[in-house]
């Protein structure tokens, strides 16, 4: 046995140092990622269970009708001629409370005018309250315009104004004074929607938009990714070693039983029902062997001496026994599949707590 | 729960769902590793291109455009190719107008759209392939575009211009880092058909046994952390 025990250990070396390496980084990483993994399947599930109407921005919203402008439009050469310098790309016709207007965008930057004026397109208070509401189907009241100060996730070519709905989902309405264009309405429901993203693309600075390239979520990402390609790897290796078999592939256990004694070879108990490893095994139903990594090959708890023909040990057990005890048949208990035959306990803590545990 | 058991129960569902959770893993991290912008192509196409510096006065005005088509929508007078045109909807058709006469201009030929495409173009691989496209548009453009022309460039990464047969203007830029974006969305919200349902079946089954092995997980992270310092007894 000795013999084998020694050839054993020469040759896996390597490879089980491989695999005993990536657990700990599994380990690890999910102690770093691991609450975060449980965001992305929370929010994931969110996404998927939450009914759109639920999360709606728009149930409000007006759909968006040009309503063709009825007053007289000024001749574009002026417009064109004083912008030509920066370079034309496009001029629209559009308009705002059914007073057209230019939209001229050039290389630099796009500008509002009236259309009929020519004068740069600006709003009064009682304007931009017109547009809101032309934008909103409720019935609840509008709040005065407000402009905001803060930074705002939208597309606004000047400040941007809000006003507030006292409905059931608290409407809110985003226009940009300098084109008078709707941006969005936004409410308690997208409210939601917003935070279900925030979290999923754990964008904590969203003020300017909830965006998904930066580098938390990039840093995070890849560390997941880790957790992943580590824990596949074990899974494998844990196949390998034969921990994975399913329950109608098994090979047939011969049937019989497992006798368990003291280190004194006294008589302990039997066990018949032998399913999973020998930890498994004996613990069903009670923890009569103390584990702490519940057995992950970890902690060394689970040790057991095979009377007769201890199975080779694995990685786990040449990590976690001394040579002496592998040649006596000790084992770990949490490693091997369970067969019928005799063990015993391998120590002193074991006797203590099995007894603990009968009580 | 023992601690045997979480450890079982951890690695069970984690043989479940090992495949999805590692597809979810790794094109979630693709996805936020690709700059946004760069999959949508945008450094492709520069807009600003196709300005032009010394403007013409249009002889045919909004006024008149508007009096000749009272039902149009959209309208806009835009530079293509060193000229302005007119483009519309008009009973929901996109068109495109002379700024002299007013009159509908025919749809772009292969040259015009070539020359539209290779002004707006930034990079500097030649056009190796092109294609009009009337009806069924490919599934990476929206139908909406339609008609277009399909414009293929020799580069690395298979770029495509598509430049509205109607305007000339580049209306969509993809390439095979988009391609595989759009590929790795499809496996991320598992909708293998129309790419876009998240409320499917499929996605919540598989969304809900990733939460028990995480929960597992979690749990077995607590496990292992605790009492590390111990005596193992002898």
């Amino acid at each position: 046995m000795s013999l084998s025990t020694l050839r054993h250990t020469g040759t896996a070396g390597t490879k089980h140092s491989i695999s005993l390496l990536l657990q700990t980084l599994h380990k690890w990483l999910g102690l770093i990622v691991g609450l975060q993994l449980l965001i992305w399947v929370v929010t994931g599930l969110a996404f998927n269970l939450i009914d759109e109407r639920f999360l709606d921005a728009n149930p409000y919203r007006t759909t968006d009708k040009t309503a063709s402008p009825n007053t007289a439009l000024a001749p574009t050469a002026d417009l064109l001629q004083q912008y030509q310098a920066e370079g034309i790309i496009e001029l629209k016709l559009t308009s705002v409370l059914s007073r057209a207007v230019y939209a001229l965008t050039t290389t630099q930057q796009t500008r509002w005018f009236w259309a009929d004026s020519l004068k740069p397109l600006s709003l009064t208070n009682t304007e931009i309250l017109a547009i809101a509401k032309q934008s909103y189907s409720g019935s609840a009241e509008l709040s005065t315009p407000q402009i905001l100060s803060r930074e705002t996730p939208f597309d606004a070519n000047g400040p941007v104004a809000m006003l507030t709905a006292a409905d059931e989902v608290g409407t809110r309405i985003y226009i940009d004074t300098a084109s008078g264009a709707v941006l969005a309405h936004q409410n308690r429901q997208s409210d939601l929607k917003d935070l279900l993203f925030m979290l999923h693309f754990m964008d904590y600075a969203p003020d300017n938009g909830i965006g998904f390239n930066h580098l938390l979520v990039q840093v995070v990402s890849i560390a997941t990714l880790l957790l992943g390609l580590s824990g596949i790897y074990i899974l494998g290796h844990k196949f390998h070693q034969g921990q994975l078999s399913l329950p109608f592939l098994k090979r047939k256990i011969p049937k019989g039983k497992l006798a368990l004694f003291t280190q004194a070879a006294q008589p302990l108990a039997e066990f018949t029902d032998l399913n999973g490893t020998y930890l498994e095994s004996i613990n069903r139903g009670r923890e009569r062997l103390r584990t702490q990594c519940g057995g992950g090959g970890r902690c060394g708890l689970c040790k057991l001496r095979f009377v007769e023909q201890p199975p080779s040990p694995n990685d786990y057990d040449l990590d976690k026994l001394t040579a002496t005890e592998l040649a006596q048949g000790i084992r770990l208990g949490c490693q091997h599949e369970a067969h019928p035959g005799k063990l015993e306990l391998a120590t002193q803590a074991q006797h203590r707590d099995w007894s603990q545990s009968e009580r | 729960m023992t601690a045997t058991r979480i450890r079982l129960y951890h690695k069970w569902f984690a043989l479940i769902t090992a495949i999805q959770l590692l597809i979810w893993l790794a094109t979630g991290a693709y996805m936020v590793l690709m700059d946004i912008e760069f999959i949508r192509g945008k450094p492709l196409v520069n807009k600003a291109n196709t300005a032009m510096y010394q403007v013409d006065t249009p002889a045919y005005s909004f006024t008149d455009f508007i009096e000749a088509h009272p039902d149009a929508t959209d309208i806009s007078l835009y530079a293509h190719q060193g000229t302005l045109y007119y483009r519309a909807n008009i009973a929901g058709k996109l068109q495109r107008f002379s700024s002299k006469t007013g009159e509908v201009l025919p749809l772009l030929d292969k040259q015009q759209a070539l020359d539209a495409a290779q002004r707006g173009y930034t990079g500097r691989a030649k056009f190796i392939g092109s294609a009009f496209i009337e009806q069924n548009a490919p599934s990476e453009i929206p139908a909406r575009l339609i008609p277009v022309w399909q414009l293929t460039l020799d580069d690395a990464m298979h770029s495509t211009l598509y430049i509205s047969a109607v305007t000339g203007q580049v209306v969509s830029a993809r390439h095979d880092y988009w391609r595989l974006f759009d590929l790795m969305w499809m496996l991320h919200i598992m909708d293998y058909e129309t790419r876009e349902n998240v409320h499917n079946p499929l996605l919540t089954l598989m969304t809900s046994l990733a939460l028990l092995t995480a929960l597992f997980g979690i749990a077995l992270s607590y496990i292992s952390f605790r009492n590390q310092n111990r005596e193992e007894p002898v």
